[in-house]
């Protein structure tokens, strides 16, 4: 009798992960590719500096995207459809057109920042930046033009796994494990509440949320066909998202807070600088290191590329969903491979002003960055659009308070990159 | 014919027009003019915001303009300071 019921158990399990397995992606995939280039950049730069201190804050950051991200599976499941359109439909052409305009603007700089990534990474295997480009190029349009979301987002996973790099790479360093785990509680570093710390402190928050997470999920939801009675699955599936980018972040804090960091901290520009400081005494981290960094820049170029190509199909009418074939959504693909082809060009132009791209970028996000977040919001308070959907007074008391607090962080972060010397 | 209609009408006689011209100028008019009618169509359809205008809305929408407002100003502060 009761081995019947744990077999009736075992039974619902199964049929419940094999429900799961075949929703599974959207949730992931976004926070998987949160951590890009540049976030892993932070991470290696928050390590050499501070060493474990601000493990405590990266553990707050997974619920805090969750709970954003989680509103654009109920917003894209509920309405069908993208952000953008959304944006469009609800608020009116004014703010439609800022929001796409931008959201174009800002998706292209970033992927001129995830090639930088990219070639920086297999630059430290010999790799030269354009033949970098092109291969990645090739590998994208090759896994894009597939003709079906299915298989674009089971090897996109497969992309998310290598992402988890970093963790066997702990092992072989044999990291202070007492030490990681007095990084959990929240204090502030011995050097007190300096400038550094601060903008240490703004550039991990603001590394959390970026415009192209909310449009791409939502997007993402829609193409995959996703109803009201997947939103469970889909919750799920980014609390299992958030959860690994905290897990990938905290790994990327303990490898070069292990290696690198001495009392005082240490700086280092890119992550790129942290795997070749490492690769002299510890080569297989180093490598590991710089591998996640390519991994981390293409899975954040395949997310962004797709993010804006999603979002001017939605409102110019195109066939926009992944599972069209390129005869069937010619404008979808266009768009997607020109951009594509354009950030790679910027990468590979002599004398083009990167480092002055990577600081804009955080400048452009912070003007679409509270727009997309408050539009959030108020679509999921509309009880007309959201039914039995829309934001519970907890949700909401949550959502505000996070979207608020990031609103803030965000824009002090973008004035101290504008103005360096405000917070030392 | 409404006024909404005759214009539909005008755009899409110019736009044929061009099509028969073959030179690279025709062509490039009647891209623009395809692309001007695209955005057209969306502003129609968008007009009018669906979302009812409550007093949050029209406070958030209030406090974004003002917000996009402040980072201008800082920005072109920053972009004469730099030239200067």
């Amino acid at each position: 009798m009761e081995g019947s019921w744990y077999y009736y158990k075992y039974r619902r399990f199964v049929k419940w992960l094999g429900l799961y397995l075949a929703l599974a992606g959207p949730g992931i995939i976004v926070m998987v590719a949160d951590n890009d280039a540049g976030g892993i950049t932070t991470y290696a730069a928050t390590g050499a500096k501070f060493g474990f201190n601000l493990i405590w804050l990266l553990v707050l950051l997974g619920p805090v995207a969750y709970v954003v991200q989680e509103m654009t599976v109920r917003l894209g499941a509920v309405t069908k459809r993208g952000h953008a359109e959304a944006i469009f439909d609800a608020f009116g052409s004014f703010w439609g057109w800022f929001s796409l305009i931008d959201l174009g603007v800002l998706d292209f700089l970033t992927m001129v920042t995830e090639f930088i990534g990219m070639t920086a990474a297999l630059k430290i295997f010999g790799v030269p930046p354009i033949l970098t480009i092109v291969a990645v190029s090739i590998l994208m349009i090759t896994i894009f033009m597939h003709g079906r979301y299915w298989t674009w987002e089971k090897i996109v996973l497969l992309f998310c796994v290598l992402n988890l790099i970093y963790i066997p790479a702990i092992l072989l360093i044999h990291p202070n494990y007492s030490d990681v785990i007095k990084g959990l509680i929240p204090v502030i570093p011995i050097s007190g509440f300096t400038g550094d710390f601060f903008f240490f402190f703004m550039a991990n928050i603001g590394t959390t949320i970026a415009p192209w997470m909310i449009f791409f999920q939502q997007s993402s939801v829609v193409d995959k066909g996703m109803t009201e009675k997947d939103i469970s699955f889909g919750k799920f599936d980014t609390a299992v998202g958030a959860f690994f980018t905290v897990v990938v972040a905290i790994a990327c804090v303990i490898l070069t807070g292990t290696l690198l960091f001495k009392p005082g901290g240490v700086d280092i520009d890119s992550a790129a600088q942290a795997a070749i400081a490492i690769m002299g005494s510890y080569p297989l981290v180093g490598s590991a290191l710089a591998i996640g960094l390519f991994d981390a820049g293409l899975l954040g170029a395949m997310c962004i590329s797709l993010a804006s190509s999603w979002a001017m199909g939605e409102v110019f009418g195109w066939a926009h969903s992944i599972n069209n074939k390129v005869s069937e959504a010619p404008m979808f693909y266009a768009f997607y491979f020109l951009s594509l082809f354009f950030a790679g060009l910027v990468v590979i132009t002599p004398g083009a002003p990167l480092v002055l791209i990577t600081l804009f970028v955080q400048v452009v996000a912070v003007t679409l960055l509270p727009a997309a977040l408050v539009f959030l919001l108020l679509l999921l308070n509309n009880e007309e659009m959201m039914g039995k959907y829309k934001n519970t007074a907890m949700q909401n008391v949550w959502g505000f308070l996070i979207v608020f607090t990031i609103i803030i962080i965000s824009t002090l972060y973008a004035l101290s990159v504008i103005f360096p010397e405000m917070f030392k | 014919m409404s006024t909404g209609n005759m214009e539909n009408y005008q755009e899409t006689k110019n736009m044929v027009d061009y099509v028969d011209d073959t030179s690279e100028k025709g062509r490039i008019i009647y891209v623009l003019r395809r692309w001007r009618k695209a955005i057209n169509d969306i502003n129609k359809k968008y007009s009018k915001p669906r979302l009812q205008m409550t007093p949050l809305v029209r406070f958030s929408l209030l406090a974004l303009r003002l917000y996009l407002i402040m980072l201008v100003i800082v920005l072109s502060y920053k972009f004469y300071t730099m030239v200067r």
